[in-house]
């Protein structure tokens, strides 16, 4: 036996539920990262687009002669040389418009050798413009006399969904208690602290290489190409590392094939880079929506039903904005148990802007009011019936094996654990009664606490017909591990997660796990990183892997050993005997004894991990994630009744995390969501007038900073999820969810005032407060 | 449009004060000066007249911070928001100026933004300039035919202009000796931490006892400029600050200002609010807690 190995045990123990450091963050932090932004390839060309600025025109003519006669330009492109293709989720959008039916229109684009002759060329084309009357709301665009927006979808109406189950009226008429209420939830947008980039290069064989900030790397060929007309085939994907996506890179979007037809026609890369007001006009945003919601409950505490109407502005094209009531519908139908549900959403074209995915997905927006009505019940029966408000949510808090009426299969539920643990720990009853009757007193400060919960996927969501992910693990002759994943790395942390994943199986440190995920021409099928989905979903799949791969060595060093390869085990860079952890054989020699013995092999080794659950069908009914989970936000606020503004002080949340991983990444990602959700409920708004953007800045519009970050406690519940790897759920966007709803009921508790419109702005909130007085006197 | 590129231009770097009042006679409405350029860079973006951009940055002499209990605070025009704020001299006799400036941004912006710059920058929104128009100060203007003082009173015409002539160069600015037993306080309110003001609000307070003598009594963001109100420094000057005066100015301050609806806030909102700020700025510099924001 080799020397270094005499007398050497090692102790089995875990990784998991440590905090491990996310690989790039030192190099961002000091500034050394290269995002895309930063790229410059060889003879690249600086690609910019004519937006048209104006909501609803026909456009008359386009005179590009000027800006093609300025030296430096190489390049002038309009709608006309790019007829027929198109883009979208309905294929309603196209690189390049013939006509105007939103501010960001895309209408000519240029390439020049830098980005300043770009800018001057763009000016320098003129656009004549018929100005066309425009539809500003969805209410609008289903009016009988409203223009038509989209050729080929009369009356404007675009996607439409419906979800019934069980019987209304019986529902209703044994209902003590009815609610019924609109809830108008605003635009607000990513942000993506590295703007809009992609840079096209053609080779000579058609072949089309595009670096690009995409979550979704192989659909994504499979959207560009009809926007180029080649084939899926021909397309290369590169992901260079980007700032931020959260949603705004889960589709195609027209700068994507307008720099590659740039490129495909000038024979040179074409680079095209957003600056910060192109990036507020020209991105998705969240979806809006009027939410109509109905719930009722027995004088018991009982829930009855649930009927949603939602009504929302589709904007000019449909991205995944209009498509978010696939999620909407399951938190109507499963955020608690509700038995009779009645779901209906309607997405109406207008000159407004369009939205896309974003973090929460639909359910931000349904929660906002989902939390509020559970708030109002148990308000209503506290003082009636002399309830515990928590004794009602936990009346109607479902259970372990549950199933919800969209036959959601809750396998492992812990929201009533959730709930107890985040009101013990934040003395919510107490708070909540002191406040309460403290808020009809004199004075200017009032403090209040507010809960909020919901459900969420976590174990994707299967809304494509595979939500699959490829992974490829190899090892080299110094014990070095290498994982090709499919799944895409956007800050959210999926390279921390991986690296102590196989670390975990293989006992080599995290340290010496590297990922290569960032070359569709290498990496295996994933479906993207969206929908809490890549911890579970490449997780497994790095698990299952290395799984794979820890046989394969141990096979072989139980012939050397002479024991069963179930004796033996890797644990801190050797393979050592299970029972007592006595080293055999350091790692790195075994491997390279493999790779040299009589019948050569390296480790290398590849997984395909398929996620159980049923994919989500016309009828939405089906078991859509291979997990599901909840969480609980308990915000307290101080309001100042004199100005409106409204602070959070401290957030306490319990979430269903499964089991904790990375315990720093996880941390990280409550307090990212929770910024975002923060933001929705304060500060940021979009403001639109006649479909132009009035805010593209972050002068006037606010997302919270460092300092409006309340303190925040966390539990985490670990329900321990059987097709989790070791237990683990998605668990990125219910902190961005909850939020916000926890705020608002927070802020009823301090003011007895319901905010169903967000952002509660001290604006806002200032009036309210005032007419309430008014009539209060 | 949508295209924010920064155009070309160029820069000149002047050793001397005499240099560069030679390049802004040279270059004048097509020239700018820079100091921090927190503002300058911005505009920069959106107004594509200017060729010349003129770099205080080798200029000596202009540093100056400088506080003489006979004379006053002297602000050179290089003399930053973080200069102030270290300043114990300005902490101890200015405490207005030094809140505004405690408030200011962020530590990169105070780091490089200037007090003449905000100044000169004629913005309603001004934090140092609220606080130092409450104060009082005159500003040292030099071109090549000399030197000249103007009264801040006299030196804002309406959003960004000034009574600043196209070749002068802004030396220093000057605010006098604190009175006996002078006061002042500045406050703001913002929409998140680090912002620009919604609307702001700073006064200086010759306090006898309980007796108000004289205030000066500024608002910005509730009109083209930063405005004075003349009805609530009368309604001062010679009274008793009770609670139930503080109560009727703040009811008068809306018949004072001429706030707009903007991106940032609404005019029914600072109308609401301004009188609530009045209130709060005044107790603040009789209270002199200047920690207490
Ligand atoms: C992110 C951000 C946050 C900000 N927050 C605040 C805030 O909280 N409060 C606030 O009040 N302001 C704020 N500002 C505005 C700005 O920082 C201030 O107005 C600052 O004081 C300007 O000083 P500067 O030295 O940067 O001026 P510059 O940009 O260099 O100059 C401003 C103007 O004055 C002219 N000028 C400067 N010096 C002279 C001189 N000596 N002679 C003649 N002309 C001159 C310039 O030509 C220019 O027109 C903020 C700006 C940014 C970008």
């Amino acid at each position: 036996m080799a020397e270094d190995v005499a007398f050497k045990h090692i102790e089995k123990t875990s990784l998991i539920g440590k905090r491990i450091k996310k690989p790039d963050a030192p190099a961002k932090a000091i500034g050394k990262t290269r995002y895309i932004n930063d790229m410059v390839l060889p003879q690249m060309l600086y690609g910019k687009i004519l937006h048209a600025g104006r909501p609803h025109a026909e456009i008359i003519s386009i005179d590009t002669s000027e800006a093609e006669k300025l030296a430096g330009v190489h390049l002038v492109i309009t709608a006309k040389d790019t007829p027929d293709l198109k883009l979208g989720f309905v294929k309603d959008n196209a690189p390049l418009k013939s006509k105007v039916l939103c501010e960001r229109d895309e209408v000519a684009a240029v390439a020049a050798e830098s980005e300043a002759i770009a800018a001057a060329a763009i000016k320098l084309i003129k656009v004549s413009y018929k100005d066309l009357p425009g539809v500003f709301s969805a209410k609008d665009g289903l009016k009988k006399d409203a223009p038509q927006i989209q050729e080929n979808f009369p009356g404007n109406k675009s996607l439409k969904f419906k979800f019934k189950h069980g019987d209304l009226a019986e529902a209703e008429a044994g209902s003590d208690i009815i609610l019924d209420h609109v809830f108008n939830v605003h635009y607000v947008t990513h942000c993506c602290m590295g703007t809009s980039c992609a840079i096209a290069d053609f080779d000579h064989n058609g072949k089309l290489t595009i670096y690009s900030q995409t979550q979704y790397p192989y659909n994504y060929k499979m959207d560009l190409a009809p926007a180029l007309g080649i084939d899926p085939g021909d397309i290369r994907v590169i992901q260079p590392t980007t700032g931020g996506s959260f949603g705004a890179k889960l589709d195609v979007y027209p700068y994507e094939p307008v720099a590659a037809i740039l490129a495909q026609k000038t024979g040179r890369p074409v680079k095209v880079l957003f600056d910060r007001e192109e990036e507020f006009i020209n991105s998705p945003t969240r979806q809006p929506a009027a939410i109509h919601l109905r719930t009722g409950c027995t004088s018991d505490g009982i829930l009855t039903f649930r009927s949603a109407d939602v009504l929302m502005d589709n904007g000019a094209y449909t991205s995944w904005g209009p498509t978010v009531p696939v999620i909407m519908m399951r938190t109507v139908s499963g955020h608690y148990r509700v038995p009779v549900i009645d779901f209906k959403a309607q997405a109406v074209y207008s000159n407004n802007a369009y939205a896309g995915s974003f973090r929460g997905y639909g359910n931000v927006q349904m929660t906002y009011a989902t939390a509020q009505h559970m708030d109002m019940f148990a308000e209503e029966l506290s003082e009636k019936h002399g309830m515990d408000p928590i004794e009602f949510h936990l009346k109607n808090a479902q259970k372990s094996g549950e199933v919800t009426p969209q036959k959601s299969y809750l396998r492992e539920c812990v929201l009533a654990e959730c709930l107890t643990t985040a009101a013990a720990a934040s003395d919510y009853v107490n708070k909540h009664k002191t406040y309460t009757e403290a808020c009809t007193e004199e004075g200017r400060y009032k403090r209040g606490i507010g809960l909020a919960s919901s459900i969420h996927n976590a174990g994707g969501a299967k809304i494509h017909k595979s939500d699959g992910c490829g992974t490829i693990l190899k090892m080299d002759d110094y014990a070095r591990v290498t994982v090709i994943t499919g799944a895409s790395e956007i800050g959210q942390g999926i390279d921390a997660v991986i690296s102590q994943i196989v670390s975990e199986e293989l006992g080599v440190p995290p340290e010496h796990v590297t990922l290569v995920n960032n070359d569709s021409d290498i990496g295996p099928w994933d479906v993207g990183v969206h929908a809490s989905r890549t911890t579970f979903i490449a997780g497994n799949g790095a698990k299952r892997a290395a799984i794979k791969a820890k046989k394969q060595i141990l096979a072989a060093a139980s012939k050397q050993a002479n024991v069963t390869a179930e004796e033996l085990d890797l644990r801190g860079g050797y393979v050592v005997q299970d029972k007592d952890g006595a080293a055999v054989i350091r790692l790195d020699r075994m491997l390279r004894q493999m790779h040299f013995q009589p019948t050569p092999d390296v480790v290398m080794v590849s997984d395909y991990y398929e996620p159980n659950s049923e994919l989500e069908g016309k009828d939405h009914i089906s078991d859509h994630s291979a997990a599901y989970s909840h969480a609980v936000h308990i915000a307290e606020v101080v309001v100042d009744t004199y100005t409106g503004e409204v602070k959070v002080e401290k957030v306490t949340m319990a979430q269903d995390v499964g089991r904790v991983i990375n315990r720093m990444g996880l941390e990280a990602q409550m307090e990212g969501g929770l910024a975002f959700g923060l933001g929705f409920a304060l500060s940021e708004e979009m403001i639109f007038e006649e479909g132009r953007l009035l805010n593209p800045s972050f002068r006037d519009y606010k997302v919270p900073t460092a300092p409006e970050m309340p303190e925040i406690e966390m539990h985490f519940i670990e329900s321990d999820c059987e097709e989790g790897p070791y237990g683990a759920k998605g668990i990125a966007e219910l902190p961005t969810i909850v939020i916000a709803p926890a705020i608002a009921n927070a802020v009823y508790n301090a003011t007895g005032i319901r905010f169903l419109n967000p952002p509660m702005s001290p604006e806002k909130v200032a009036r309210a407060i005032w007419e309430k007085k008014q009539a209060d006197s | 449009m949508s295209s924010r590129v920064m155009r070309d231009f160029d820069l000149l770097l002047p050793e001397s004060i005499e240099e560069t009042i030679a390049l802004l006679a040279r270059h004048k409405d097509k020239s700018a000066v820079l100091a921090g350029g927190t503002d300058l860079l911005v505009a920069l973006k959106f107004d594509y007249s200017i060729d010349n951009v003129i770099s205080l940055a080798l200029v000596p002499g202009l540093d100056e911070l400088d506080f003489d209990p006979a004379r006053g605070l002297t602000i050179g025009a290089k003399v930053t928001i973080a200069d102030v704020l270290r300043s114990q001299d300005v902490k101890d006799n200015y405490p207005a100026l030094w809140q505004a400036a405690q408030v200011f941004a962020t530590p990169q912006l105070r780091n490089t933004a200037t007090v003449l710059g905000n100044i000169l920058r004629a913005s309603p929104a001004g934090d140092c300039s609220a606080a130092l128009y409450a104060t009082g100060g005159s500003l040292l203007l030099k071109n090549a035919k000399g030197c000249r003082n103007i009264d801040l009173d006299d030196f804002w015409i309406s959003y960004g202009v000034t009574a600043r002539c196209v070749d002068e160069l802004a030396i220093s600015l000057h605010v006098p000796v604190p009175a006996q037993g002078e006061k002042s306080a500045f406050r703001r309110m913002t929409r998140t931490t680090e912002d620009l003001s919604k609307i702001n609000a700073a006064v200086c307070l010759q306090m006898a006892g309980e007796t108000c003598h004289k205030a000066r009594v500024v608002m910005g963001c509730v009109g083209p400029t930063l405005l004075r109100l003349p009805k609530v420094e009368k309604m001062l000057a010679g009274a008793a600050v009770t609670p139930e005066l503080l109560r009727d100015i703040s009811n008068v301050v809306i018949s004072e200002i001429a706030p707009i609806d903007d991106q940032r806030s609404s005019a029914e909102y600072r109308n609401k609010v301004a009188g609530v700020l009045v209130k709060r700025v005044i107790e603040a510099a009789l209270n002199a807690k200047e920690n207490d924001q």
